[in-house]
Order: C-alpha cells, then sequence, then structure tokens
C-alpha cells in the first residue's frame, strides 16, 4: 500500500490540461468568448474608437476627404479564483474508486460556476470585471429584454 | 438577437440554462424547422440555435436564462492554467483565522485549485452605434409553455408540429 504522499496513480500528469478542458465544457463564457493568453498580470489592448469613412472626391483631382481613425486602451486584470478541499488519507488509502477522476470535474465545474456567475451576473465579482448594471443583474453591458417593447407573448398562430 | 443585430453586430452565439432547453424542444419556425439543431465542430457536435452556436449550462441565478450576443466581444484573459497543489502537512483556515483542517493532525490531505482570468467587455464601434454598441442582450424565458418570441421577432411555437 503506498504511502498517502505518494499520490502517483491517483492524479495524472496531465492534470492541467484536462482540468481547463472540463472548465471550458461547463463555462458558457470560456465555450463562447474569446480566450486570450496573458503574459503579464495587467495586459493593455488596443481597440478602436472611431470608424474611418471614406467620401467621394466629386470630380478627378478633387480634393480627399479627411477621416478619423483613432484607438483606444482598455486593460484586463487577471484575477485569481480558488477552492481548497481536503481528501481523508484513509479514503486514499482505501478506496476502490479512482479519487482523482471523481474529485476533477467538481473542481473543474466549481471554477467554471465561479467565472460564468462573476462575467454574465456580477455574483461575487471582482472589481475589475464587469460589474452589474445599475438596474441590477447582467454583469455584461447588455440591453434588457426581459421587459420589452412589445412582451414577449405567444404567437397568436 | 434583434437587439443585437440592431447595434450592427451579428450574433455569434447564445448561453441559456439548461431549463431554457425545454422551451425550445420541438419548437419550430415558420418553415418548419427545428429552432434547435446541432453543427459539426471539429470531431464533434454542438447545440445550435437559430444556426449559431448555443452553450447550455446550469446558472445558479434564475433572473436571466438567456444571452445572446457578439461574443467575440467578451475578453477572457487566461493568465494562468488552472493548477492544483496537494499537501498532506497543510492547514485550511477560515476568514478568522481558525484552523478548519489540519492535515497532519486529523490524517487528512488539503487540496488546492487555482487559476487566474480577467474579463473585459469591448463595446465595439459599428456603422450604426459609432459611439459604441452594447454586444449583448438577455431574457428571460418561461421554463415551459409556448413562449418562443424573442426581441421583436415571433416564431411559431407550437410544440411538435410540422409544417406540412
Amino acid at each position: 500500500m503506498p504511502h498517502p504522499q505518494d499520490f502517483s496513480g491517483v492524479i495524472p500528469v496531465e492534470f492541467s490540461s484536462q482540468i481547463i478542458e472540463e472548465a471550458i465544457q461547463q463555462s458558457a463564457v470560456l465555450q463562447l468568448g474569446q480566450r486570450l493568453p496573458m503574459g503579464t498580470t495587467i495586459t493593455d489592448l488596443p481597440i478602436p474608437k472611431t470608424l474611418p469613412k471614406a467620401a467621394w472626391t466629386g470630380a478627378p483631382g478633387g480634393r480627399k476627404a479627411w477621416t478619423d481613425l483613432m484607438l483606444e486602451t482598455t486593460s484586463i486584470h487577471a484575477e485569481e479564483v480558488a477552492a481548497v478541499t481536503a481528501i481523508p488519507d484513509s479514503y486514499l488509502e482505501d478506496s476502490t474508486i479512482n479519487i482523482w477522476a471523481w474529485a476533477r470535474p467538481r473542481l473543474s465545474e466549481a471554477i467554471a460556476v465561479a467565472l460564468d456567475d462573476a462575467i454574465l451576473f456580477g455574483l461575487d465579482a471582482p472589481p475589475t470585471f464587469p460589474q452589474p448594471s445599475a438596474t441590477g443583474v447582467g454583469g455584461l453591458m447588455h440591453n434588457d429584454y426581459s421587459t420589452p417593447s412589445r412582451p414577449l407573448a405567444p404567437p397568436t398562430r | 438577437m434583434g437587439q443585437v443585430e440592431g447595434q450592427g453586430l451579428n450574433v455569434s452565439g447564445h448561453a441559456a440554462d439548461l431549463m431554457v432547453k425545454a422551451s425550445f424542444r420541438g419548437v419550430r419556425d415558420e418553415t418548419g424547422a427545428l429552432l434547435l439543431g446541432t453543427e459539426q465542430a471539429g470531431t464533434g457536435q454542438r447545440n445550435t440555435l437559430y444556426g449559431v452556436p448555443i452553450a447550455y449550462n446550469s446558472w445558479s441565478t434564475r433572473n436571466n436564462n438567456f444571452l445572446s450576443g457578439a461574443w467575440n466581444n467578451l475578453l477572457i484573459g487566461v493568465r494562468q492554467d488552472i493548477r492544483f497543489a496537494m499537501d498532506p502537512n497543510a492547514v485550511i483556515a477560515d476568514d478568522a483565522g481558525k484552523v478548519i483542517i489540519s492535515g497532519f493532525q486529523d490524517n487528512t490531505t488539503p487540496m488546492k485549485v487555482w487559476a487566474r482570468f480577467g474579463c473585459v467587455v469591448i463595446k465595439p464601434v459599428t456603422v450604426r452605434t459609432p459611439l459604441g454598441a452594447k454586444p449583448f442582450a438577455r431574457a428571460l424565458l418561461s421554463q415551459f409553455g409556448a413562449t418562443g418570441g424573442e426581441g421583436n421577432e415571433v416564431v411559431t411555437t407550437k410544440r411538435g408540429a410540422a409544417k406540412e
């Protein structure tokens, strides 16, 4: 019987890629959003501020119109999400099931739920994440069509 | 979808609570096609709604259960992949510093999982909204019944009623 400190056979080496793949499957924002590798805690992103506009010159040799093409910078801050738990050594020693296979999807789900809650609904969101709007729920800057001008009524046909 | 498209953005996906599936199951549009569909994604398949991907997850909130948007404007920064550590001598304490679990004393192995993510939502400039568009829209769809309308669009929602 291996010592409880020996987790070989319990935890595969490729744990990290497995967890993040499972977290992606369980998180809407990781599935649909654009994932951006960050090299530092704070990353500045240039985003377009204005769209260029072209105009007809009117005649051959006519003066070409000026247009603005501006960028602005937005910052993305990396925040830590974490969880701690504990497994009794007796489980590790005596278990007939693969503890890691059992725990891994739960840990992935915990991270996925924390991400979705924070980003989609602003629940326990870090201050650098999009915050809930003044009208309450919704961590994103979306329109609210839960109260549309035309109600979401069943169709007449 | 119409609200997002009205801002000059293409809807690239939906996110919905798992229970929303019940609202769409068996619902057909005016041409008789099922709203729910699938598309090939690599070696597997993924769910679609109106031809764009939809992600179903079990959400902890019931205030809004359906989100549409141009998801390329939601940037998720991944600073560090998910990592974990197990230490049989570690100690877990609560916010007040009180020891909850001592690995050495309790013959228990604490496990820690952590990762670092960032998030920002871009308000893209479009021809329609030069000051910055709102890339997402949300709705509270009924779990059961025939509510299938969204935004200003109306769809035929008779369950299983194939158009002849």
